[in-house]
C-alpha cells in the first residue's frame, strides 16, 4: 500500500525539497501552501521525479482550515504516515524596535501553525489507524541565541519543546505516533535571502559560521526529514535533530 | 527505504555483538565494504563469515591495534570512508564501591579508544584526499547516559559524556580545517544488547512491565541504532557534524 506524507509549506524551500525527497522514497505527497501556482509547480516537480502528489491551498494558522483539510484527507486516504510541518516565517530586528504585533504575527506563523498541525496530524493518524511520524521543522535558533532574532528564537524554542511533549502524547496512542523536531542551522533558502539578500557576501557569511565550510541546502534538511519519517527511525521520538554543519557546536 | 552506503569502506569496532554486529550486517547487506573488529578474535570471525566482510581482533586501547585495523582497510580497499567507534563495556556499581582500576578501564575503552581511533581515522582520511578537501564520516556510539542519569552508572555516564563531547569538539576542529570530515555521536537509550541483557533480571528484556518508562514501550533492537549510524555515514547527512543523535524511544523525555 502506498504511504502518504503531508508536507506544509511545500511551495518553496525546505518544504518543497522535502516533498520531492519523500516522493523519491515512495510516499504519495499531499502538499500544502498558500500559493496555488507554486503548489502546482511542486506537484509538477514531484510527478517529473516519478512520484504522485496533490496540492491543497489553506492557511495553516486557521483551525477551521485544518479541520476541513483533515476531513478531506481522511476521506480520500486510508493512511497518513508522515506529516512534515514546514510552513514558517522569519524576521530579524533588534528587540527595542520589534512591535508586539510583529512578535504575534511570527508566533502565529511559526508556533500556532505547528500546534494546529500536530493536533490535526495526531487526529488524522488516529482516525486512519496509522503508526505515523510527525516532523516539526524548528531551528538551531530554538536551541541557541541569534542576534536580533528574539521573536524567532523564542518561537522555535517553543516548537522544539512542544514537539517533545507531543511525542509523549503520541506514544500513548494506539498505534503509537512519533513526533520529533528537526532543527536546521542557517539554510540558504528564500527565507534567508528574503531577509538578508541573495548575494555572495551573504552566502560567505552563512558559510563562515558553519564548522563544515559549506552552505546548508534545503536538500540537506529534506534528507533528515525523510529519515525521521521512515521506519529507519522507528525508535526515534521526542528528539531535536540538529542539521547545522556544526554551526551550533562552538 | 534506506540511505545509500554502497561501496563505502567502513571500519566498525565492537562488532562481534549488539549494535556493532547489527551495523556491520546492515552495512554489508547494503553494499558497504566492512572491516569488523572486536576484542574477541574468535567471535568476530563468525560475524565476518556471516557478513562476508573482513574480521579483525582489535583491542581499542592499543595504538598498534588501531594502526593494524586502518592498515587493513587501506590494504583491502585503498581507503577509509567511515569509522564507527562502537566498542564498549559497562559497569553498574555504587560510586562508593567503584574500584579505580575499573573506572580507568571503562574510560580507557570508551574515551581513549575513541580518541586514538579519531586521530588515526582523521589522519588516514586526510592522507588519502590527494590535495582535495578530505571527506569521511566518523560516528561514536555514546549513550543517552551522556546527558541523563541513573543510579550505579556514574563511571559509564562519565565515559559516554566524554565521547559525546569528543565528537562535538573534533567535529568543529576538523571542519574548521577545511575538511569535509564529519564527526557525530549517536546516543542510544536502552537497547537489546548482551551488555544490557547481562545486567537485567532473567526474562526482563521481554517483559512489557519492564519498559513502561520508555514511551514507545519496547526495548530498541540493535538494528534501530544501526539505522541511525548508517544514516550518519551516508551522504544524505553530509551537513551534519558535531551533533548528538538520540535514539531512545523517548526514554530521556521524562
Amino acid at each position: 500500500m502506498t504511504q502518504t506524507a503531508i508536507v506544509t509549506g511545500a511551495t518553496s524551500g525546505i518544504g518543497r525539497a522535502t516533498a520531492l525527497r519523500l516522493a523519491r522514497a515512495g510516499f504519495h505527497i499531499i502538499a500544502t501552501g498558500r500559493n496555488p501556482d507554486r503548489g502546482a509547480e511542486t506537484v509538477r516537480q514531484v510527478q517529473a521525479a516519478g512520484g504522485t502528489a496533490e496540492f491543497h491551498s489553506f492557511d495553516v494558522t486557521s483551525e477551521s482550515d485544518w479541520a476541513a483539510f483533515a476531513n478531506t484527507v481522511t476521506s480520500a486516504h486510508t493512511s497518513v504516515d508522515a506529516l512534515i510541518n514546514s510552513a514558517g516565517s522569519f524576521f530579524s530586528k533588534p528587540l527595542p524596535d520589534t512591535t508586539l504585533a510583529e512578535f504575534r504575527e511570527l508566533w502565529t506563523a511559526d508556533v500556532e501553525s505547528v500546534v494546529l498541525g500536530t493536533k490535526y496530524g495526531l487526529r488524522m493518524m488516529r482516525d486512519t489507524q496509522s503508526a505515523g511520524s510527525i516532523v516539526n521543522i524548528s531551528s538551531l535558533a530554538g536551541l541557541i541565541g541569534l542576534d536580533d532574532c528574539a521573536a524567532y528564537c523564542a518561537a522555535k524554542a517553543a516548537v522544539t519543546h512542544f514537539s517533545r511533549v507531543a511525542a509523549l502524547e503520541g506514544a500513548q496512542m494506539d498505534p503509537k505516533v512519533r513526533v520529533n523536531s528537526l532543527n536546521p542551522g542557517v539554510i540558504y533558502t528564500e527565507m534567508i535571502t528574503g531577509a538578508y539578500g541573495d548575494n555572495d557576501a551573504v552566502k560567505a557569511f552563512v558559510m563562515d559560521g558553519n564548522a563544515l565550510q559549506r552552505v546548508g541546502t534545503a536538500e540537506d534538511i529534506a534528507s533528515a526529514a525523510t529519515f525521521l519519517a521512515s521506519p529507519a527511525a522507528r525508535m526515534v521520538t521526542g528528539t531535536a535533530m540538529l542539521v547545522d554543519g556544526g554551526r551550533g557546536a562552538d | 527505504m534506506t540511505f545509500d552506503v554502497k561501496d563505502k569502506v567502513v571500519l566498525i569496532t565492537g562488532a562481534a555483538s549488539g549494535i556493532g554486529a547489527a551495523t556491520a550486517r546492515l552495512a554489508a547487506e547494503r553494499g558497504a565494504h566492512v572491516i569488523a573488529t572486536d576484542l574477541d578474535g574468535e567471535r568476530i570471525q563468525g560475524v565476518a563469515a556471516d557478513c562476508h566482510c573482513i574480521g579483525l581482533k582489535h583491542d581499542v586501547t592499543s595504538e598498534d591495534d588501531w594502526d593494524n585495523a586502518i592498515t587493513a582497510a587501506v590494504h583491502h580497499y585503498g581507503r577509509l570512508d567511515a569509522l564507527v567507534s562502537n566498542a564498549g563495556i559497562v559497569n553498574y556499581e555504587p560510586i562508593i564501591d567503584l574500584d579505580m582500576a575499573r573506572f580507568r578501564s571503562l574510560n580507557q575503552v570508551h574515551v581513549e579508544g575513541s580518541f586514538i581511533g579519531l586521530q588515526r581515522a582523521v589522519a588516514q582520511m586526510r592522507a588519502q584526499a590527494d590535495g582535495k578537501p578530505a571527506t569521511g564520516s566518523i560516528v561514536l556510539t555514546a549513550s543517552v547516559m551522556a546527558n541523563c542519569a541513573a543510579p550505579t552508572i556514574s563511571a559509564y555516564a562519565v565515559a559516554k559524556a566524554a565521547m559525546a563531547n569528543m565528537a562535538r569538539a573534533v567535529g568543529v576542529e576538523v571542519g574548521r580545517k577545511g575538511d569535509m570530515i564529519r564527526v557525530n555521536a549517536v546516543c542510544p537509550g536502552p537497547t537489546r544488547t548482551p551488555l544490557l541483557e547481562g545486567a537485567m533480571p532473567p526474562g526482563a528484556m521481554n517483559d512489557p512491565a519492564h519498559w513502561t518508562d520508555v514511551p514507545l514501550g519496547v526495548p530498541q533492537e540493535p538494528e534501530d541504532i544501526a539505522e541511525s549510524i548508517l544514516f550518519l555515514i551516508s551522504e544524505e547527512s553530509s551537513f551534519m557534524t558535531a551533533t548528538q543523535m538520540v535514539v531512545d524511544g523517548g526514554w530521556s523525555l521524562t
